[in-house]
């Protein structure tokens, strides 16, 4: 008995030991999650012993931690391009794994990245057509290319199952001209069939771009407006509120405030990004006839 | 004919009271409901992740059990003496070896209805329908039923020709190499591509018999599968003719 109590303690002082020690291990949820290695898709499909999309499956969990690290943005976003390729190497009919990390990579700014992402996806899976829409909104938002932006929303609107407005969708890009708010349509679009809470995160981000685009492209309207009344650049906003050039000024989207920059670009103080400045009017008008022409074929084709 | 089923009525009791047995089979079980847990961790159609790691725990025990059971049938008894009494009877060997066959191939259906039940079940539960419960998985079901019955064929060739130990590890190695046969044909160019031809004629292509691309895009079978449960058919019967004329010829002294 006292042989067992004896024996029973030093369990409990092991165990005790056990767990002071432990307390000191770095813990994996302290640290930022990160993918040190991202092996060939050649070697995995060799090691995968005939099943390639296990390895594929056991990858794209490795990815979705990837993409849902919070401080992803700290970490940097230079893995998640070759876990796609990875992953959509192993299994080219993943077509969830295509749109996510092309809208994630489009959302970190590696728009280049996001858009061969894409283009893979709707080779490879061509009855999904949030891919060529999302490839779309990348031209039209990122890249301010309309005529490009027109003919993947033609590629996406001929998919079969495709929401019968992406057509209007198309032609609002267009005829409207108003590109910021078309870019929040797109988006809310997007978000709307967002299937998981790392998808929105991401497109949230991205709708703040597109609202701080909007509320960037009245006021340096209103700050060109300025110029030709008052003969001199305007210093701050405020002064276009001043002259009654707009009502407020808007609230910058990701909580910081709108200042002029000396080229008379509106930013926001605590977040840089802008995007490139869209194709100018002549530009824009032949795309539209261009787009225009397609569509109604199109409808002709597609009763 | 009734001496084959007599003799497997005893493997299947034999093999249902083995540690090993009852062991990877609940592992397997732990296994199966383990890749719905996995699931969870995805984003999306978490059916994909559960039913594909579902599939491979099946895969993966079922056939360990088949070697290992497989090994040490004719071999153990060799080694325990106990197949003497038994040849001795007028049964022929050919028939012994057919009967231990018969029933170490129902001992492995067994364990695969019991797996196979497990993750339906689980599959269901996470669906919330039975819209998971498809042809495309029984389809791979049965295939994985086929895939066992091919490597317990070769399990039981080796086991009638050495000892349980090196049985156990020429069909392990057997097993993973048919996994990779295709891969092999596929990468292996040049001078040398005839003899990586030979190989993969000699080895068993067991990726042929895996449907679980199938099951995670629910897409029927193709023609080409029921043509790879009969090639699995015919291989097994050549494994174990090889393994009855080995076997007959045997000198147990």
């Amino acid at each position: 008995m006292r042989r067992s109590v004896s024996l029973l303690l030093f369990a409990v002082a092991l165990s005790a030991g056990t767990a002071a020690v432990a307390r000191r291990i770095d813990a994996g949820a302290a640290r930022i999650y990160d993918v040190a290695f991202v092996p060939s898709s050649n070697a995995m499909r060799w090691l995968s012993l005939g099943h390639p999309t296990l390895v594929a499956n056991l990858n794209w969990l490795r990815t979705v931690q990837y993409v849902g690290e919070p401080r992803g943005d700290e970490r940097g976003w230079d893995r998640l391009r070759p876990l796609a390729e990875l992953v959509t190497d192993l299994d080219p009919k993943h077509g969830y794994a295509y749109q996510v990390t092309g809208n994630q990579l489009a959302s970190a700014g590696l728009i280049a990245d996001s858009n061969a992402i894409l283009e893979k996806g709707f080779e490879n899976v061509p009855d999904r057509y949030i891919l060529p829409f999302h490839r779309a909104v990348n031209a039209f938002l990122y890249e301010g290319d309309y005529a490009l932006a027109g003919r993947y929303f033609e590629r996406a609107a001929r998919t079969p199952g495709a929401p019968a407005h992406l057509r209007d969708y198309v032609l609002a890009m267009y005829v409207k001209g108003d590109a910021p708010g078309a870019a929040i349509s797109f988006l809310e679009h997007l978000y709307a069939r967002a299937e998981d809470d790392e998808t929105r995160r991401a497109l949230e981000k991205q709708l703040a771009q597109a609202h701080l685009e909007r509320d960037a492209a009245r006021l340096e309207a209103a700050a060109e407006a300025y110029t030709r009344q008052i003969g001199v650049r305007p210093i701050t906003p405020v002064q276009l509120v001043m002259e009654g050039l707009v009502s407020s000024l808007p609230a910058d989207p990701f909580g910081g405030e709108y200042f002029l920059d000396e080229a008379g670009r509106v930013h926001s103080t605590v977040h840089e990004r802008r995007f490139e400045r869209p194709a100018g009017g002549a530009a824009r008008t032949a795309a539209m006839y261009e787009a225009q022409g397609r569509l109604k074929a199109m409808e002709h084709a597609q009763p | 004919m009734m001496n084959v089923v007599a003799i497997g009525a005893v493997t299947v009791r034999e093999a249902l009271r083995r540690k090993i047995q009852v062991n990877l089979l609940l592992f397997a079980l732990l296994l199966v409901v383990a890749s719905l847990l996995v699931s969870s961790l995805t984003i999306g159609d978490t059916h994909r992740i559960a039913s594909d790691l579902g599939l491979t725990a099946m895969e993966v025990m079922g056939s360990l059990t088949a070697i290992f059971l497989g090994a040490s049938l004719v071999a153990g008894d060799v080694d325990r003496r106990v197949l003497y009494p038994v040849v001795a009877k007028p049964v022929s060997r050919s028939e012994y070896l057919l009967g231990r066959y018969v029933g170490l191939a129902g001992t492995l259906w067994l364990n695969l209805a019991v797996m196979a039940l497990t993750l339906s079940a689980l599959l269901v539960l996470d669906a919330g329908s039975l819209r998971p419960i498809d042809g495309a998985l029984l389809a791979a079901f049965a295939m994985l039923g086929v895939q066992f019955l091919v490597v317990a064929a070769v399990a039981l060739l080796f086991s009638s020709v050495t000892t349980p130990t090196l049985a156990a590890i020429f069909a392990l190695a057997i097993t993973i190499a048919g996994h990779l046969s295709n891969d092999l044909r596929t990468l292996w160019h040049g001078p040398g591509a005839r003899l990586g031809k030979a190989i993969w004629y000699l080895l068993p292509n067991l990726s042929a018999l895996s449907l679980n691309e199938q099951v995670i895009y629910r897409t029927p079978p193709a023609v080409a599968s029921w043509v790879a449960c009969l090639y699995a058919a015919l291989y097994a019967g050549a494994a174990l003719a090889i393994a009855a004329t080995v076997f007959e010829r045997r000198d147990f002294r």
